[in-house]
């Protein structure tokens, strides 16, 4: 009798684990990136690379080496389920998109609109939320063609590249969420191919590239930013996107209160109170040299960003952008004491500006194509929604004459593992300790 | 032969407190989100807590009539307090009921199962498997069904706190600003389908008597109804954070949060949600057909509940494919016409024992005598 029932349970788990619909893995067709383009006749022109396991260099039979580890199929239809229809129709195998890793989608389709794809991505069960969306300004199929050199598999690399950069990140969810959230619009990555040419004039090597972000109005693309403008996106939406930036020494100067350091006078060096700078500052020749060169840099390396967006007043509508960077010295070209605090300090001044600048491009090109894909209209929406309620038809009037007021603030928390300049010592003399005298 | 320890049928406070999260949270966990969207878009975890209102209101209702009446349970007192033919008459019309919720259940999951993981399975094939399982727990009685939940609830809650900690790195809080943005009402017609989620305690009137300790079970009842409420805030509002208004247009919002979390950056959760998510239904399942046999037992006078068992599972499958056509009908009806429905069967009939009972001043007899109930002289 207990055997029975032993026996009668194991076999519920059986029937419990469902065999129902299996998939092996051998008869998959495992697709890591999908193009999307425009077709005549509003079709869809859909591109699929499809993954070739034994070129991957596992398995017994494996021919890892010998050429590109996947091939492109094609296939169209009036809607992005019927192109994959169409698709499997095609390739011999189940179409498997459970492991894709980015869709492409080409200008031309972008700016067809892109709702039906979104719902389609939305419905399919077989595709993840996460799932990168990115927009090409060219033909997204040709760049599925491409065989990276250094990735066996090319769209879990650029999945990878785009996630830890974050200069726009644009997933399934973003996509779907700011097309159904009032006051804001859509943004995508935005690739484009790159030539990379081995050294010595070796073979061309294609890649892809990082380029910014598209901006959409609605559900088309309306316009695009530059990579430094996709970086102000990033920080108006509280994102951290990945980069450094490069501070001339000049800006610094001028927060440090002297003039531009023009070569003779001896720089701020003077003016800040030490002596002997200039002569200090003379090279081997007995040339008068500035011991600061405008043109020398600063690089900061963004560690954190913590950023607000918030109305600030009605009429014009305008919002106050709070941010606190915190960045790390990653390199100097100046001989600006980086551990001066003085120094510091107008770093940190003249390294706003930079991101200001960055913020202010990305404003104003969204103003131009009167896309609110950083959320300005919902910002105000939730901090005053009887103002919203009011206004939200004019929105689309009011967002290009919106103004900013921006509050940045950038603070150089470490210097990397060296403290002063790797430079040459007589020239650190610049304002009290670095060397000079006081 | 010395009885095994689960034969005296009674159940701990614990147990019921995970029988009431099972009841609540098994189908409200995934769907719920959803429905509360639909009607009132990011405010729709707001819905929860007015509609766990509902939930305790009925709770009372059970606890005052447990109190009223010691020792007895809902077909017992019923036949007291309204009399033999109109406690049949109430007993038949909760035997529709439990067998209706058990059929919905199974649907639900059934749907759940094909939209999410089996496309193509047939609901038969899924369901059969399930319902096995339920009978085969409801058969062995009310004391196993307790057992089995302390197994499996726990590893809901963890389960549902995994996935929401693990959402917690991208969610934007900001996709639930403003507040009631499309004013109270939505929240408030939003907040009907979560009451009538709340309102499935109902089915522990019929077993209320069964738990030891009379203080801690009526303690252990509203703990249990905290607690899945707290669940379900944490899951509509993580599903809030990730989809704002969307949610309502997402067939399971919580299941696309599993979906799109993963742990470490690589691990995949969304197929144990489902797993998990069965296990709950399991016990609910379990639940709904023991207390429909129960109800069926007394109606036809049968000192022995167990030969009911397998014929009803039989029922609950056909039922569940066959009572909607599609999943759009079993939303609509979620939608519509279950609120009504089940605020008739959840709080209106109880009250009406309620009153009776007070109008008539029937009550049950002190300890010592529990078993049957009196009229009280006058």
């Amino acid at each position: 009798m207990k055997a029975a029932r032993c026996a009668l349970l194991l076999s519920l788990a059986m029937l419990a684990a469902g065999c129902v619909q299996s998939a092996e893995v051998n008869r998959l067709a495992l697709i890591d990136l999908l193009a999307l383009d425009a077709a005549e006749a509003g079709e869809i022109l859909l591109t699929a690379q499809v993954i070739m396991p034994t070129r991957l260099g596992v398995g017994p039979s494996s021919t890892g080496g010998e050429g590109a580890p996947f091939f492109l199929a094609q296939a169209r239809g009036r809607t992005v389920a019927e192109a994959l229809s169409n698709l499997q129709k095609r390739v011999p195998r189940q179409i498997f998109l459970e492991h894709l890793q980015m869709l492409v989608i080409g200008d031309e389709l972008a700016r067809r609109g892109l709702f039906p794809l979104v719902d389609f991505l939305v419905r399919e069960q077989m595709v993840r939320t996460d799932l990168l969306v990115a927009v090409t300004p060219g033909e997204a199929a040709t760049l599925l063609n491409i065989a990276s050199p250094l990735p066996a598999v090319p769209g879990e690399a650029w999945s990878d590249l785009v996630r830890n950069q974050r200069i726009a990140v644009s997933s399934v969810r973003n996509l779907f969420v700011a097309l159904g959230e009032e006051g804001m619009d859509p943004f995508l990555t935005a690739i484009a191919p790159s030539s990379v040419q081995e050294p010595g004039g070796g073979t061309d090597l294609g890649d892809m590239e990082l380029i910014g972000a598209g901006l959409m109005r609605g559900d088309r693309l309306a316009g695009y930013l530059n990579r430094e403008e996709a970086i102000g996106l990033q920080l108006l939406l509280n994102d951290r996107p990945r980069t450094v930036v490069s501070v001339p020494a000049d800006a610094v100067l001028t927060y440090l209160g002297g003039d531009r350091g023009t070569p003779g006078t001896g720089g701020p060096g003077d003016t800040g109170g030490t002596s002997g700078g200039a002569g200090a500052a003379r090279g081997p020749d007995g040339a008068s040299r500035d011991p600061v060169h405008p043109r020398d840099l600063i690089s900061l390396q963004l560690q954190r960003a913590t950023t607000y967006l918030a109305p600030f007043a009605d009429d014009p509508p305008t919002l106050r952008f709070q941010a606190r960077l915190i960045t790390e010295v990653v390199n100097t070209t100046s001989l600006l004491d980086v551990e001066n605090p003085e120094v510091a300090a107008a770093v940190e001044r003249a390294a706003a500006d930079i991101f200001r600048g960055f913020v202010e491009g990305a404003v104003r090109q969204m103003q131009a194509v009167n896309s609110d894909a950083a959320g300005f209209g919902a910002s105000f929406r939730r901090s005053r929604p009887e103002w919203w309620r009011g206004m939200r038809e004019q929105w689309a009037e009011l967002f290009p004459r919106m103004q900013m007021v921006y509050d940045i603030e950038v603070l150089v928390v470490r210097t990397g593992l060296a403290t002063r300049p790797a430079g040459p010592e007589p020239q650190l003399e610049f304002p009290g300790r670095g060397g000079g005298t006081q | 032969m010395q009885p095994p320890v689960w034969q005296d049928n009674r159940i701990t406070p614990v147990e019921l407190a995970g029988i009431i999260i099972a009841l609540i949270f098994a189908t409200g966990a995934v769907t719920l989100p959803m429905f509360t969207g639909l009607v009132a878009q990011h405010d729709g975890w707001l819905a929860a807590p007015i509609g766990s209102v509902f939930g305790a209101l009925i709770l009372a209702v059970i606890v005052y009539l447990d109190r009223r009446f010691p020792g007895q349970s809902l077909p017992d007192y019923c036949q007291a307090v309204v009399g033999p033919w109109l406690a049949k008459a109430v007993l038949l019309l909760y035997a529709m009921y439990f067998l209706h919720s058990a059929a919905l259940v199974v649907r639900e999951s059934t749907d759940f199962l094909r939209s999410g993981f089996y496309p193509v399975a047939s609901p038969l094939v899924l369901g059969t498997p399930l319902l096995l399982l339920t009978t085969y727990i409801s058969w062995h009685g009310l004391e196993i069904i307790g057992r089995t939940t302390l197994i499996v609830v726990p590893v809901q809650i963890v389960f549902t706190l995994i996935v929401t900690a693990a959402a917690a790195a991208q969610v934007q809080p900001q996709l639930i600003l403003p507040l009631f943005e499309r004013g109270v009402v939505p929240v408030l017609r939003a907040s009907l389908i979560p009451a009538a989620w709340f309102g499935e305690v109902i089915a522990i009137a019929f077993f209320f008597a069964s738990v030891r300790g009379e203080r801690g079970r009526a303690v252990a009842a509203f703990a249990g109804t905290g607690i899945v409420l707290a669940l379900i805030v944490i899951g509509g509002l993580s599903a809030g954070m990730l989809f704002g208004d969307q949610v309502g247009r997402l067939a399971y919002p919580f299941s696309s949060v599993a979906r799109f979390v993963t742990i470490g950056g690589f691990l995949r959760i969304d197929p144990l949600a489902m797993a998990v998510w069965l296990f709950l239904t399991v016990i609910k399942v379990a639940i709904l057909q023991h207390v429909t046999v129960m109800a069926l037992a007394r109606l036809l006078n049968l000192s022995d509940n167990r030969p009911l068992a397998l014929p009803l599972a039989g029922l609950v499958l056909l039922l569940s494919d066959g009572l909607f056509s599609n999943k759009q009908e079993v939303d609509a009806w979620l939608l519509a016409g279950w609120p009504v429905y089940s605020f008739c069967m959840q709080l209106l009939l109880p009250l009406a024992i309620v009153l009776v009972a007070a109008v008539r001043s029937v009550r049950g007899r002190a300890k010592g005598g529990a078993g049957a109930a009196r009229r009280s002289p006058g």
